[in-house]
């Protein structure tokens, strides 16, 4: 099951990711990127930035779905990170569980795009698939890194 | 609170506060003074004091960009202070590590960001890349 699901559009930063990391205590984590997964440089990166020692895969979102839903896995722990909220809204609508999903960073949008907190902007696409996320899972929550204060994503609108 | 303070030549604090912010999110702890603006390590001296004066209940952890430089020879002696730690050769993961730490004590986030920055030195060339890319493996 997901236990955490997280949307950085940096995908995974070592240290911030580290943090969360130490903090959830998952078994395994997995990205799911369309982009990171088709590209073996990119891949590399990424498994640079994850800790020593951590279960680690990087699979295209489909991909992804399949590896959450595989019986094999079904019953560990996962803590997947994704880089938008079209990317979150597809997993958890084609997987069981979800605990929390948190949203750590979403850059600049540009003009159409709201400031939710800090790191985080949202447009009009993100707002709806957010909205389509929450009854889904648990929790929403709108945090960098364990130590910040959890923010309401809607009172920031 | 624990307050973070960059000091450096040039803008190096202050470009290295809008590199932190855009990782870990705007963070009103930190503070950035770069030579460019007060041209004498004296008057950062002078700020960084008054600022340690007017907020005597918090913590500071001062992260300067050179040993041996101007700006750390001159700040280096807050560090007699016992709120204060001082740490030289700062660099971004260092920095994200100290905002993020969740440690009461001064002294070992700054140990602990120190260790973890060397980590996050790696060269990269294409035959390192090549062996790197054959260790690959996943967990299913």
């Amino acid at each position: 099951m997901i236990e955490f699901l997280r949307i950085d559009d940096r995908l995974l930063h070592g240290q911030v990711v580290a943090k969360w990391l130490n903090f959830i205590g998952p078994d395994a984590l997995v990205v799911a990127n369309d982009k990171a997964a088709n590209n073996e440089i990119s891949r590399l990166a990424l498994k640079m930035a994850s800790p020593q020692g951590m279960r680690f895969a990087i699979k295209t979102v489909s991909d992804a779905i399949d590896l959450i839903n595989n019986s094999k896995v079904e019953n560990l722990k996962l803590f997947v990170v994704v880089k938008n909220s079209s990317d979150a809204r597809r997993i958890v609508e084609n997987v069981k569980e979800v605990n929390v999903v948190n949203i750590g960073g979403m850059s600049y949008k540009g003009e159409e795009g709201k400031m939710i907190v800090g790191s985080v902007f949202a447009n009009a696409k993100d707002i709806e698939n957010i909205k389509s996320i929450i009854p889904k899972v648990r929790e929403l929550d709108v945090r960098v890194v364990p130590s910040s204060s959890k923010k309401d994503f809607f009172s920031c609108i | 609170m624990q307050r973070i303070i960059l000091a450096s030549h040039g803008s190096f604090a202050t470009g290295l506060k809008s590199a932190i912010e855009m990782i870990v999110g705007v963070d009103e702890r930190i503070e950035s003074y770069d030579l460019d603006h007060y041209a004498r390590p004296s008057l950062i001296l002078e700020k960084v004091e008054e600022k340690i004066r007017q907020n005597s209940e918090d913590n500071f952890i001062i992260l300067t960009d050179i040993l041996g430089g101007s700006i750390h020879n001159e700040l280096l002696r807050l560090c007699t202070l016992p709120n204060v730690v001082i740490a030289s050769g700062v660099n971004l993961a260092m920095a994200i590590e100290v905002v993020i730490a969740q440690d009461s004590s001064l002294t070992n986030i700054i140990e602990n960001a120190i260790a973890e920055s060397k980590k996050n030195m790696i060269a990269f060339d294409s035959h390192k890349l090549k062996v790197l890319l054959k260790e690959e493996g996943e967990f299913v």
